[in-house]
C-alpha cells in the first residue's frame, strides 16, 4: 500500500523517523570509533613531543616505542607557572635526555589563526633564551596555504635556535614576515620566514606567539626561573628605529 | 527488457555526467571547492574521494526512498542524507587517517554544501531508479574529480614544483599565484575554455552529418 505523501501526520512522522534513524547511525559509528580516535590523538601528541625535543625519529618508531620514550623522558611540571599580570596558568612540560639532564621545556602556544584557534607547543632551551622547535597540534587553516605551518620547511626555522630573549627596545621576541633575511643579517636571530600566500595565518601566528612568549617570560620571572632585569640578548636587531 | 532499459539509462547517466554535462566545465558547479583545495594533489584526491562517496551513496539512498519521501520535506531529508554520508567520511578519516584528517577536515565538512551533490539528488535521483541514480552520482563525482585533479596537478607543479609532494626538478621556481585562489581561477578558466572549445568543434563536425 502506497502511503499518502501529502498527509501532514505522515510528513511529520517520516521527517522524524529519518532524522532519528540517521542520527542513530552516526552516533553508533561515532561511539564505535571513539577509542581509536582517542588513541590517535594521544599518539599524535606523544609523537609531537618526540619530534619537538629530537628524542628519536617518530616516523620510524612504533607507537609502543614512542609511548616508552615519552613515559621515561617527558615530565609535566607539577606546579604550573602563573603570569602575574593576567593570572593565566602556564603548564610547562620538561624533557630529559638519556643522561637525565634537562633538554628543554615545552610551552603551550595558542591563539586565533586566520580561520579558528591554533594550538601547539614551542620548545625552548633550558636557559629560556632559544627556541628548539615547534609543533602544531590542531588548526583549521587553509590546506596548502596557512595549513603549511605544520610542514617541516616552516617549522625547521624554530629548530635553528631563534632568540627569544626580550628585545631591548620592547620590540617583538620573534618576527614572522615575508621579508627575506639572510643568515648574516643581525635580524636573522629573531626572524622566521612567513608562509608564501598565507599572510593572514602568518600575521596571526606572529601576534599570538609573541603574546604567549611575553606571558611566559613574566610567569617564568615570577617563578624565579629567570633573573629579573635586562636579558643577555643580542641587542635589538629588530628595532627598526635604530 | 526492463533490465536492459535500466542498464542503458545507467550507462547514459554515467557518460553524461563524465563529459557531456560535466559538473565543472558544463554546469559550473562545485567551484568553491575547486578554488580552495586544488593547490595540492593529495588534498584534492582525498576531497574527491569524499565527494564521490557522498554523491554516489546519497543518490542511491534518495532513489531508494523516492516513493516514500513527501515533496514538502524532500530538501530537508536530502540534506540530512548528504550530511550523514559526509560525517561518515569525516569519522573514517579521523579514525584511520588521522594526520590527513587534520589537514583537510575543514573541507570534508563543506561537501555537505557542495551544490553538485544536492543538484544530482534534485535533478536525477529523486525521479529515477536506484542503479541509474547510483551511476549518475558516480559519474558526477568522477567528472568533478577528473577536472579537479587536472587543475591540481597544474597548480601544484607550477606553484610548488612538486606532484603529490614529490619534487619534480624541471620547473625552476615557485610561482606563488598558482598556490593562491586566483591561480585556480586562471587554470579553471583555461580548462573550461579548452573543454568547451573541444565540445563545440565536435558538435560542429557532427552537425552536417546529422542533417544528411
Amino acid at each position: 500500500m502506497r502511503p499518502n505523501l501529502k498527509s501532514p501526520p505522515y510528513v511529520i512522522a517520516y521527517a522524524g523517523l529519518m532524522a532519528a534513524l540517521f542520527t542513530a547511525a552516526i552516533m553508533t559509528l561515532h561511539v564505535a570509533t571513539e577509542p581509536v580516535v582517542r588513541r590517535n590523538k594521544e599518539l599524535f601528541k606523544q609523537r609531537a613531543y618526540v619530534e619537538l625535543f629530537a628524542l628519536g625519529d617518530p616516523k620510524t618508531m612504533t607507537p609502543a616505542q614512542v609511548a616508552e620514550v615519552v613515559r621515561k623522558r617527558i615530565v609535566e611540571r607539577t606546579e604550573p607557572l602563573v603570569d602575574p599580570q593576567t593570572g593565566e596558568q602556564i603548564q610547562l612540560v620538561e624533557a630529559y635526555g638519556q643522561d637525565g639532564k634537562l633538554v628543554g621545556y615545552a610551552i603551550p602556544i595558542w591563539g586565533v589563526g586566520f580561520w579558528a584557534r591554533i594550538d601547539g607547543l614551542l620548545a625552548v632551551s633550558p636557559d629560556l633564551t632559544r627556541t628548539m622547535g615547534v609543533v602544531f597540534l590542531s588548526h583549521s587553516e587553509t590546506p596548502g596555504l596557512g595549513g603549511r605551518i605544520t610542514e617541516d620547511d616552516f617549522r625547521r626555522q624554530f629548530r635553528q635556535g631563534k632568540d627569544i630573549t626580550p628585545s631591548r627596545a620592547g620590540g617583538p621576541f620573534l618576527t614572522i614576515s615575508p621579508e627575506k633575511i639572510a643568515a648574516g643579517d643581525p635580524r636573522y636571530a629573531r626572524h622566521v620566514d612567513a608562509i608564501t600566500g598565507a599572510t593572514g595565518t602568518s600575521t596571526a601566528l606572529d601576534k599570538f606567539l609573541n603574546e604567549r612568549l611575553r606571558r611566559f617570560r613574566r610567569a617564568a620571572t615570577a617563578a624565579g626561573m629567570i633573573a629579573p632585569g635586562p636579558a643577555p640578548g643580542a641587542g635589538d636587531p629588530l628595532d627598526r628605529r635604530q | 527488457m526492463a533490465v536492459q532499459k535500466s542498464v542503458i539509462k545507467a550507462r547514459e547517466a554515467l557518460r553524461t555526467q563524465l563529459w557531456d554535462d560535466n559538473p565543472i566545465f558544463r554546469q559550473v558547479l562545485g567551484i568553491c571547492s575547486t578554488l580552495a583545495v586544488t593547490n595540492r594533489l593529495l588534498n584534492t584526491a582525498l576531497m574527491c574521494a569524499g565527494l564521490i562517496w557522498a554523491t554516489t551513496m546519497s543518490s542511491l539512498t534518495v532513489s531508494l526512498l523516492r516513493g516514500y519521501t513527501p515533496q514538502r520535506v524532500r530538501i530537508m531529508v536530502n540534506v540530512l542524507i548528504i550530511a550523514v554520508y559526509v560525517i561518515v567520511v569525516d569519522i573514517v578519516f579521523r579514525a584511520y587517517f588521522y594526520e590527513v584528517h587534520k589537514d583537510i577536515a575543514a573541507y570534508v565538512g563543506l561537501i555537505i554544501t557542495n551544490c553538485i551533490v544536492l543538484g544530482r539528488l534534485e535533478a536525477f535521483a529523486g525521479k529515477n531508479p536506484p542503479w541509474a541514480s547510483f551511476c549518475d552520482g558516480l559519474g558526477a563525482g568522477l567528472g568533478y574529480s577528473a577536472i579537479l585533479l587536472a587543475i591540481a596537478a597544474v597548480r601544484e607543479y607550477l606553484g610548488f614544483g612538486t606532484l603529490f609532494g614529490a619534487a619534480i626538478g624541471v620547473w625552476p621556481r615557485e610561482w606563488i599565484i598558482m598556490v593562491t585562489p586566483p591561480g585556480a581561477f586562471f587554470v579553471l578558466a583555461i580548462a573550461v575554455w579548452a573543454a568547451r572549445s573541444h565540445t563545440l568543434r565536435r558538435e560542429a563536425a557532427t552537425a552536417p552529418e546529422e542533417k544528411k
